[in-house]
């Protein structure tokens, strides 16, 4: 297993809010890992740093070894929480941009489940659904042949049918020697197809340890597990 | 990569503009028309002409307004909106996109001004602008004749001055932006305190110069020095015409250079996106 | 086909007892070809390194075999399916008696109502 994303004593104050206090963490390959918390644990904060979107008021962050830079936004695929394509572009011209800006984006995989969804090629994209626009971002995400996936609730406020085509768009593309990361707090709907998982609460990693490893020795789900933890 | 960057900023750029130099070219061509109906001397005839060039005038200033104005807000969406979260995860370094957003918009400029030329070319229709283009060579000649090159050279000086004070002008803009999101909330506002603040620094800068400036004239030696220099700018005009467009060039770009760099630092280090 | 996991214990004794279930009824036939890890983790919305993991186990215990680039296969051997099947039907009787006994009903009990129980 090699590593893939460490942070370590990662920091993040926005004014007198502590969004990070301190945290560290240690993601290898091959893995499927769950980044849980509830609302304002500081999980999206957290992704953002890794993205290099926010700069951590202290602590380091490293992408196969590097800091987010040019070379670590080529091998990690983000799919943020809020709709970042932009609105203006039809879905064509969206992938081409895709294709022209990573070189491990592969288009006809993009086009063939956009295919299959019935997205029309020439369509603007503020014209697709609110469904359609989510499953459009994260067929993007998902056709790069990515070092790291990063997702960033991915799942949230989508109803049963569309929970499973993102979950079953995630594993049957996924580059199995790379890594998912997921942040949710809606864990019952994800736990199963998670190798690992991180509780994060108030800034800090309160647990890291495999799914399989927390079902034997706690004899519980990781949802019911999380709802201990988070309990007050 | 600032190629591939341009090749999607120009796209921005020319939905929101083309549209906007289509309209002045349109009134220019609706003037035009009405022109045809000039024998007719009527007061609906004088209503309507003049109107139409009013309108021509207001949409040629219009035009250059919106095209500074869609620089702004394609900068601050691009980079610093919802759509930052793409463009910063693009495998593209901060001082690149800045600077394929300034291309873009000069670019842009000088096409906005390319039809305003356009539209006035119309308005005058084809004798009135053969003339004026027939006496705008004509002094041309006459410029040459009396100056030889230093002609040629002064219309490069112009067209690099106007270049680089449109370049410098925008990145003073991405500097308020960049500035602005600093702050957690408000950001917008901000940017327009910053700009605001920067125009009252440039004014009381000024102020101190020409207080300095008269302070100084009761010293002799001062005194002595001006004269002189105003002595030789008088014996070789044309090379004094030359040092101060080129004096100004160098300190546009260098102040433009200046926020550049500020603006790409605070990208690279201080990028605060929500 | 359906899968019905437990989330409170380990999944992958789970997945190698619902193929070993498969073996037995004779859904899946010495040397027929098995879904292949992906395909499994999609259907079953998990991990494709736990159903990967689950295939291993049940290769050591000589139920399935991989073919190099080709995926899994039933093992052929006939007796296969037989020993799957005894072996479900040992450790679920197992389990059921173990259950039970910790209600506190002794061996006679247990056959008492396994008879008697009204199967409709």
């Amino acid at each position: 297993m090699s590593e893939i994303l460490r942070c370590e004593n990662l920091t993040k104050r926005f004014g007198q809010t502590i969004a990070l206090d301190g945290l560290s963490l240690l993601v290898g390959s091959g893995k499927i890992i769950g980044l849980l918390g509830p609302n304002g644990a500081g999980k999206t904060t957290l992704i953002k740093i890794a993205c290099g979107l926010l700069t951590p008021t202290s602590g380091n962050v490293y992408i196969e070894g590097e800091k987010p830079g040019v070379r670590s936004k080529s091998i990690v695929s983000y799919l943020p929480d809020v709709e970042h394509l932009y609105h203006w572009m039809t879905v064509e011209q969206i992938v081409l941009m895709f294709r022209d800006f990573y070189e491990d984006f592969r288009p006809d995989l993009a086009y063939e489940m956009l295919a299959r969804l019935g997205i029309d090629r020439k369509a603007r994209l503020k014209t697709l659904s609110k469904g359609n626009k989510e499953k459009m971002s994260l067929i993007l995400v998902m056709s790069r042949n990515a070092k790291l996936y990063v997702l960033d609730e991915p799942i949230a406020g989508v109803d049963p049918a569309t929970r499973d085509y993102i979950i079953s768009t995630i594993l049957n593309n996924y580059n199995p020697d790379s890594s998912v990361l997921i942040s949710t707090h809606l864990i019952s709907d994800i736990e199963t197809v998670l190798d690992e998982v991180i509780f994060i609460k108030d800034g800090r990693t309160v647990l890291h340890g495999s799914v399989d490893w927390i079902r034997q020795q706690y004899g519980k789900s990781v949802d019911e597990l999380f709802r201990e933890v988070f309990a007050w | 990569m600032v190629g591939k960057l341009m090749k999607y900023d120009f796209m921005s750029f020319f939905r929101l503009l083309l549209p906007v130099q289509l309209i002045i070219i349109g009134i220019a061509a609706i003037n035009r028309i009405i022109q045809i109906f000039e024998s007719s001397d009527t007061s609906a005839y004088h209503i309507a002409f003049v109107s139409s060039i009013v309108l021509l005038v207001i949409s040629c200033l219009v035009a250059l307004v919106m095209t500074v104005v869609i620089a702004i807000v394609r900068f601050y969406q691009g980079l610093y909106s919802k759509e930052g979260y793409l463009s910063h995860t693009l495998p593209v370094t901060p001082a690149q996109h800045i600077l394929s957003k300034l291309l873009v918009s000069v670019i842009f400029e000088i096409g906005t001004v390319f039809s305003i030329f356009l539209a006035l070319n119309v308005a005058l229709g084809g004798e009135v602008a053969l003339e004026l283009y027939k006496a705008g060579f004509f002094l041309f000649g006459k410029a040459f004749g009396l100056y030889h090159v230093h002609v040629i050279l002064f219309i490069i000086e112009l067209v690099l001055g106007l270049l680089t004070q449109a370049a410098t002008f925008l990145l003073t803009l991405y500097f308020c932006i960049s500035i602005g999101q600093l702050a957690n909330r408000r950001k917008i506002l901000l940017a327009f305190g910053v700009f605001f603040g920067l125009y009252v620094a440039v004014q009381i800068l000024l102020t101190i110069f020409i207080i300095l400036g008269i302070a100084l004239s009761s010293n002799p030696g001062w005194l002595d020095f001006l004269e002189r220099i105003v002595d030789w700018a008088s014996k070789h005009l044309i090379a004094w015409i030359h040092i101060i467009a080129w004096i100004s060039i160098i300190l546009n770009a260098v102040i433009g250079f200046v926020f550049f760099l500020v603006s790409k630092t605070i990208m690279t280090k201080r990028l605060n996106l929500n | 086909m359906g899968w019905n996991l437990d989330k409170k214990r380990p999944l992958c004794p789970q997945i190698c007892e619902q193929i070993c279930v498969l073996i037995a009824k004779g859904e899946l036939k010495p040397g027929e070809r098995l879904m292949s890890v992906r395909d499994v983790a999609v259907s079953a919305s998990v991990n494709p390194n736990t159903v990967q993991k689950s295939f291993e186990q049940l290769e050591q215990r000589g139920v399935i075999y991989s073919k190099r680039g080709s995926g899994w296969y039933v093992s052929e051997t006939e007796t296969t399916a037989e020993g799957v099947r005894g072996e479900l039907i040992r450790s679920k009787t197992a389990a059921y008696i173990r259950d039970m006994m910790a209600l506190g009903l002794s061996k006679e009990d247990i056959q008492k109502y396994v008879k008697e129980f009204n199967h409709e």
